[in-house]
């Protein structure tokens, strides 16, 4: 299972798909669950839902994980052939000086450039933090129509980076926030499942769980849970009482974040799945980050909405760090709240 | 062209934070002994590749060329609880490009580490705002404290990890191409040099402790003890926050020294050399040009008469550093026709 988990997350981590772009990430999905399902469509916003059918007169769920990761929208090419660039979804303007990405569908080499720290000390201004708006991708093209032959205004650009498994227990790749969520929803519709199961890997969570929006209507779930990849906030230092989520600590729980109330009633029945599999768990921090669960539990006249997340450090920057641990533990919660889910005689 | 990439790679890819060039070191000796009567490496790490000339009456004049090996790093200050690493530069560093940026720490092995985050649904407002300097930085080597404690002292070094890769046209981006650039230019032109078969001595040398002190030149040019010396650098490359004024276009040839650190009569030669080749070069008028290594060879015994030529090179410092492969052909062949001319000197 480990295996099949870092193969699928791999090849996930790798692909592209900034918000609006999940193109190449879609396909890398669609080749890897087709044989496994009973009906795949791209709807108009980009997502891939999938059903699978279940034993007769079983429930149905809902689960949503997203496709797309933060990256950068090319807006304008200079007429000396470097890019400026927009951010697409939440990035820290801190973590983008200096890192390697690809542009655009043919995966254009390039680099965000910087002025070197010894023109800089001159006039104190490595003490600004540079902003995005500011910065440029350097393809090494000679001037704006050189960099036309491969480059459009309009194209995005991801973080380079590629997925690595670090030989200590721990993963390292970019868009692991949410290819992880990709990975679990891909691996589960490969199971027996003991219910009618319709996977949404959705489109532009980054920039305000969008795909989520037409996808809740469409699928009109009743109970549905996003899958997803949440921060880990154990950082040196952080002097807050709770550290957010823990690496190591298990699958991450909501009972409330920006987007949602999570639904009590499903949340005990997450956690009762997890204590009776033996598996650990922790909750994250409330009141912080939204998923698609919370644009999907408003969908139609309302659904049970909870998320289920992998912890990772440095989501949303040019790398972020899985234990493989969490990855496992989560995907056996998720396989346990499906169970649990379809055995429940859920009130109306 | 495939050759000059796949030795810069190698060149970029080794590490060789100052005062521990031992990995670079081994890389750049390979890469000279072909083109070298003798190829030995001093008590500092510095390689010194030995082309004898031509010239029969004894004593045979000699040339130091100068390129340094060595690269900005970090240096490990302390292990805090939880085994996350704190560090200081090791030669001058933006701190601001170190945040997302991946590290190899040189513990008792090589360790994979990652300069930590926090995700922007953490941060305050005035955080994303704050520019974060090395006391607050730190490296995640994604291990338990104890094996942390095991594998890594303060003291130990840390490089950035770059990802070497050919961009368009004759571009390519990697770490540390200040200065592999002026080692691979200065590994061609001996190449070329070896086949003119020159009447001067050939003293070529990648050097240690540039970005700190400029202690491998000092001990190369006492030890060679030239006529005089060209120093191969890099310099600044003109980007859209790196004006004209500043620094220096990519694909228009290297850069020549003018100022302190250079003598006019080695400029003078220099210049002629690419106007006989037809080998294209921009001038760099500043105080010091050509770096530490330049200042202390200048310095070193009675004076010797140094030039400098420099690549110009975007984002120094970085692990993205841009160069052109054009420029750094330019300058080793520029470096060859001066050499192959010298006859007499002054």
């Amino acid at each position: 299972m480990t295996h099949r988990l870092l193969e699928a997350l791999e090849a996930f981590s790798n692909a592209l798909g900034v918000s609006g772009n999940e193109g190449e990430v879609r396909e890398t999905i669609a080749s890897r669950i087709r044989p496994h399902v009973d009906a795949l469509e791209t709807d108009a916003l980009g997502n891939l839902i999938a059903t699978k059918k279940g034993p007769k007169d079983s429930p149905s769920l809902v689960l949503s994980a997203h496709m797309d990761e933060v990256g950068f929208l090319i807006t304008h090419i200079e007429k000396s052939g470097f890019l400026r660039f927009a951010k697409a979804g939440g990035i820290d303007d801190r973590v983008i000086l200096a890192k390697p990405v690809l542009v655009g569908p043919k995966r254009i080499p390039g680099v965000i450039g910087t002025k070197p720290i010894h023109l800089i000390f001159q006039k104190e201004g490595h003490k600004k933090v540079a902003k995005a708006e500011d910065l440029y991708i350097d393809i090494g093209a000679k001037d704006r129509e050189d960099a036309r032959r491969l480059v459009e205004v309009g194209d995005f650009a991801a973080f380079a980076t590629r997925f690595q498994d670090l030989g200590n227990g721990f993963v390292k790749g970019k868009a692991l926030d949410d290819r992880l969520g990709c990975t679990l929803l891909a691996l589960l519709l490969e199971e027996d499942l003991p219910l009618i199961l319709t996977a949404v890997f959705s489109t532009q969570e980054e920039v305000g769980l969008r795909g989520a929006a037409v996808a809740g209507f469409r699928t009109s779930p009743q109970i549905m849970l996003a899958l997803e990849g949440t921060f880990a906030g154990d950082f040196p230092e952080e002097r807050d009482v709770s550290r957010a989520a823990v690496i190591g600590r298990g699958p991450v729980l909501t009972h409330q974040d920006r987007s949602m109330i999570g639904d009590p009633l499903l949340l005990e029945t997450l956690i009762a799945a997890a204590e009776k599999e033996g598996i650990p768990y922790q909750f994250k921090r409330p009141l912080l980050g939204g998923t698609d669960a919370g644009r999907m539990h408003l969908s139609r006249s309302g659904a049970r909405a909870s998320v289920i997340a992998v912890p990772a450090r440095y989501i949303h920057a040019p790398v972020a760090l899985v234990k493989i641990e969490d990855v496992v533990n989560t995907y056996r919660l998720a396989k346990a709240a499906i169970q649990a889910i379809a055995d429940k005689d859920w009130p109306s | 062209m495939d050759e000059l990439i796949s030795l810069l790679q190698k060149l970029s890819e080794a590490s060789g934070p100052p005062g521990s060039e031992g990995d670079i070191g081994a890389v750049v000796k390979e890469a000279l002994t072909p083109f070298a009567d003798e190829v030995t490496q001093d008590k500092f790490g510095n390689v010194i590749a030995h082309l004898r000339g031509t010239q029969t009456c004894e004593p045979r004049k000699k040339i130091l060329l100068a390129a340094h090996m060595d690269e900005v790093a970090l240096i490990i200050t302390r292990i805090d609880e939880g085994g996350y690493l704190r560090f200081a530069e090791l030669g001058g560093l933006d701190p601001r490009i170190l945040l997302g940026a991946e590290v190899t720490v040189h513990g008792r092995k090589p360790l994979h580490g990652f300069v930590g985050t926090k995700a922007p649904h953490l941060q305050t407002k005035e955080e994303s705002l704050r520019v974060m300097d090395f006391e607050e930085l730190f490296i995640d080597l994604a291990l338990p404290s104890e094996e942390v404690e095991k594998q890594v002292r303060p003291g130990d070094a840390a490089t950035l990890i770059g990802c070497f890769t050919p961009l368009q046209n004759s571009l390519v981006s990697g770490k540390a191409l200040d200065d592999r650039a002026g080692v691979a230019a200065m590994i061609q032109a001996l190449k070329l040099l070896k086949r003119d078969s020159p009447s001067w001595d050939i003293y070529a040398v990648a050097t240690v402790q540039e970005e700190i002190s400029g202690l491998g030149a000092l001990a190369s040019t006492w030890s060679s003890v030239p006529d005089i010396a060209v120093i191969l650098e890099t310099t600044y490359g003109t980007a859209p926050d790196v004006s004209e004024r500043e620094g220096f276009d990519l694909d228009q040839g290297p850069a020549l020294g003018m100022g302190m650190t250079v003598h006019h009569g080695v400029t003078r030669k220099l210049k002629e050399a690419a106007q006989k080749t037809g080998i294209s070069y921009q001038i760099e008028a500043g105080l010091y040009p050509g770096g530490k290594d330049a200042v202390v060879i200048q310095l070193a015994k009675e004076g010797i008469p140094t030039g400098v030529l420099s690549i110009p090179v975007r984002n120094m410092h970085t692990p993205v550093e841009v160069a052109s492969l054009e420029d750094i052909v330019g300058t080793a062949r520029l470096m060859a026709a001066f050499v192959a001319d010298l006859k007499e000197w002054p």
